[in-house]
């Protein structure tokens, strides 16, 4: 397949967001990966599952595949989903990085990290699905 | 005794190239089976979701989809978690192995305790806003149990507050041994 030959994941689709504007959910996964792993106490987000898919395809097939990014956002009903698996270091409390990461999704959805890629998708629609991999006991790069 | 903190159970058997069986790859000591089901069927859509755009050439297809799903499912597995959620109300699971290991850290740091097994369950209301912890010992000899275990609860209470953010509403400690330094 060609696009995967070329390093492009094809798994990612052109959906359409609840206002029925088109949705790059690429465009707004790398958007958002790029705000959370900002977040401190954020050691480093684990690939979202479509990236997982498409390595998984990859290696099945023998070709190359694309850039796994950390955050999955994905339209889906009368939603946007936005899936985030995240290694955590111990600087502060799990709990107050989770408030910061959803802060920091939610203010991306509003001022348009999400609708810059097209997606008119309101903080009500918005489902964050946040998952903490694991915690170090240190901080690693910060 | 058995230590019951490692929790995350073996790893599907590595791809030989035959398609494997879905219900062979559950993992044989997962205490939350429902979960892993449910993951399994998120994995299927997300994988059909993928073969919607991605077309393989004819000779590519025989099992791929399978062998997909396993690939995926040896990534993905990271064992089980615990479902909570912050002050503000925000919702998130944490691997169950993280939150073991903050409580194992508060009751190790008390002199003379050493931590064994370790339970933490979602508690409170809402749901998940708070924690409850079992937590099984062995109490160096001579140090009084009672007094000891008062400790124990003051520091992992502290513990899970500092490092989880979550309240403990309850904390249960079962003294199952007695050692000598």
């Amino acid at each position: 397949m060609s696009s995967q030959a070329d390093g492009v994941n094809p798994n990612r689709k052109v959906g359409v967001a609840p206002a029925g504007i088109d949705f790059d959910e690429l465009a707004a996964s790398l958007q958002l990966t790029e705000s959370v792993t900002s977040v401190a106490g954020v050691r480093a987000l684990a690939p979202g599952l479509r990236d997982l898919v498409a390595t998984a395809t990859a290696k099945v097939l023998r070709r190359a595949g694309g850039e796994p990014v950390g955050v999955d956002v994905t339209s889906r009903g009368e939603g946007v989903n936005v899936r985030i698996d995240a290694h955590l270091d111990a600087s502060r409390s799990v709990a107050a990085i989770v408030d910061e990461i959803c802060a920091v999704v939610e203010a991306g959805v509003a001022t348009g990290a999400v609708d810059a890629a097209g997606a008119g998708v309101a903080p009500g629609q918005l489902e964050i699905d946040l998952r903490v991999v694991s915690r170090s006991p240190s901080s690693v790069g910060r | 005794m058995s230590d019951q903190n490692a929790g995350s159970g073996s790893q599907p058997s590595p791809i030989n190239g035959a398609d494997p069986d879905p219900h062979d790859m559950i993992e044989p000591d997962s205490n939350d089976a429902e979960s892993h089901l449910e993951m399994d069927a998120q994995l299927r859509d997300v994988i059909d979701d993928y073969m919607g755009t991605f077309k393989p050439a004819p000779e590519d297809t025989a099992g791929v989809r399978e062998r997909i799903l396993a690939l995926v499912r040896q990534d993905l597995y990271r064992g089980p978690s615990t479902q909570l959620q912050t002050e503000t109300g925000n919702q998130f699971s944490i691997s169950t192995a993280s939150v073991r290991s903050i409580v194992r850290d508060a009751v190790d740091s008390v002199d003379g305790i050493r931590a064994r097994s370790v339970e933490v369950e979602p508690a409170g209301d809402p749901q998940g806003s708070a924690a409850r912890v079992r937590v099984s010992v062995s109490i160096r000899a001579g140090i009084a149990i009672v007094t000891a275990a008062e400790v124990v609860r003051r520091a992992v209470s502290a513990g899970l507050v500092a490092e989880l953010g979550i309240p403990a509403v309850e904390i249960d400690i079962n003294a199952e041994d007695v050692h000598v330094d």
